[in-house]
């Protein structure tokens, strides 16, 4: 017998064409992680799931597979579908380009699964969905192992909410003194890491500064080459 | 039993075509060589012809030998409109429509993040540089219904804004003559959220 998956929750994070009527997937799944998988015959015109193989959908699928590409054997939607465009399309994008660079195969993070499915849900949704692209980043640092120090300073001092702070992912956060050049280096203040430590990014300025913090430390991560997500946009994302 | 060199190798040229397996480029070449060597001496000469001139407008790179195609040369065709679509293929599937008597732009592809395909790659310069010279009026934007399509129409029809060109994107949906029970859900679902109001 073939070990077999029945029912999985996931979401399809990127698709490429395989012969003539095949499709290849990543898919990011709840017990199982990313994995890689071949889908039949998904392309031919009657498919059942020709519309349902995409991303940012929430799917139940079935697959059989020893080796590390695994074959579709059923999918099936199991939510509603999100409407994503424009700016918020090009976000989600980035939110799978993401996983997709950063995420080692066949490791679960049930719980960023579920994170991911509501991000990608505020993302089709609400007005201020930038804020929950931080946490998002913010929480796939953690999970990678990479959590970011944010209510002490490099020495173990609290961050205090009205001093200025240098920010280095690798280190943390340094007082800003007189004595120190801040050259080049992240200029943070105590208030927005504490309202990124507490998930409370409302205030446009804590925001933004959250936003260099995170990229700063994800890029780290990326290597030299930069997210391509960004290159979706015709005019730049003010946030 | 293994076959000779060159049947071998002719073989593996063969599989580089699209829905051709080693079953199938074995039957090819066995029908070549035993019945039909003229056939193949017209297929060499085609493809060198081919290859040495074909390649793409400078207008829409719609696949031509000319340095302009003949939509993009034909005077009765409507200059002030364009349709953009990802590939000649759906050149001919429009053609074929007999609906549209406008202008095509070929961007041979679609923007893909994961993949490293970007704006420069699907000709978004030359496209600007039409935009720019100011007789386009309305652009159809008739990218493929997949999330990159979506992406690739957004993107350009915010490029084509600053020009007050008119722009539409294909409606996408249930087909014609289907019965709804046989339609694929995640097509339905799309077909649900695009839905319009009687008029
Ligand atoms: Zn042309």
């Amino acid at each position: 017998m073939k070990p077999r998956v029945e029912l999985e929750p996931a979401y399809v994070l990127h698709t490429r064409h395989y012969r003539e009527t095949s499709l290849l997937l990543d898919c990011f799944t709840r017990d199982h992680g990313k994995i890689s998988l071949i889908a039949k015959g998904a392309r031919r015109l009657k498919s059942p799931q020709k519309g349902l193989l995409r991303p940012f959908l929430p799917l139940l699928i079935s697959y059989v597979g020893r080796s590390e590409l695994k074959t579709l054997t059923s999918c099936e939607l199991s939510g509603s579908l999100l409407n994503l465009s424009g700016e918020r399309l090009a976000c989600a994008f980035y939110i799978n380009e993401l996983l997709s660079r950063l995420l080692h195969p066949h490791m679960a993070f049930p719980e960023m699964f579920l994170f991911y499915g509501e991000v990608l849900s505020i993302t089709a949704t609400e007005d201020n969905y930038t804020q929950a692209l931080r946490l998002f980043e913010k929480n796939l640092l953690q999970v990678l192992g990479y959590e970011l120090m944010l209510q002490q300073d490099k020495h173990g001092e609290p961050i205090q909410k009205d001093k200025e702070y240098l920010f280095f992912p690798e280190q943390g956060a340094i007082e800003m003194t007189s004595a120190i050049i801040a050259n080049g280096s992240i200029i943070v203040s105590g208030e927005t890491l504490l309202a990124l430590a507490n998930d409370n990014l409302k205030e446009a300025k804590h925001n933004f500064q959250a936003k260099i913090i995170l990229q700063a430390a994800l890029r780290r991560l990326l290597g030299h080459k930069p997210i391509q997500s960004k290159f979706l946009l015709h005019t730049p994302m003010e946030v | 039993m293994s076959l000779s060199p060159l049947l071998q190798n002719l073989m593996q040229g063969l599989r580089c075509l699209p829905g051709v397996g080693p079953k199938s480029a074995q039957r090819m070449t066995f029908h070549l060589l035993q019945h039909d060597r003229l056939g193949a001496k017209r297929l060499i000469e085609a493809l060198t012809q081919a290859l040495e001139h074909v390649g793409y407008c400078q207008y829409c790179r719609m696949l031509c030998e000319e340095t302009v195609c003949h939509i993009c040369s034909n005077v009765k065709r409507d200059k002030a409109k364009i349709c953009i679509v990802e590939s000649p293929a759906d050149v001919m599937a429009i053609e074929a429509s007999q609906q549209y008597r406008g202008q095509y732009f070929v961007l041979m592809g679609h923007l893909s993040p994961l993949d490293g395909i970007g704006p420069e790659d699907i000709g978004m310069e030359l496209l600007g540089k039409r935009f720019a010279q100011g007789d386009i009026a309305e652009i159809i934007l008739a990218t493929n219904p997949t999330v990159e399509g979506d992406a690739t129409a957004y993107y350009i029809a915010d490029m084509a804004k600053p020009y007050k060109i008119q722009t539409t994107r294909i409606a996408h949906g249930v087909p014609m003559g289907g019965e709804l029970e046989h339609v694929d859900s995640g097509t339905l679902a799309q077909a649900l959220v695009g839905r319009r109001e009687l008029e």
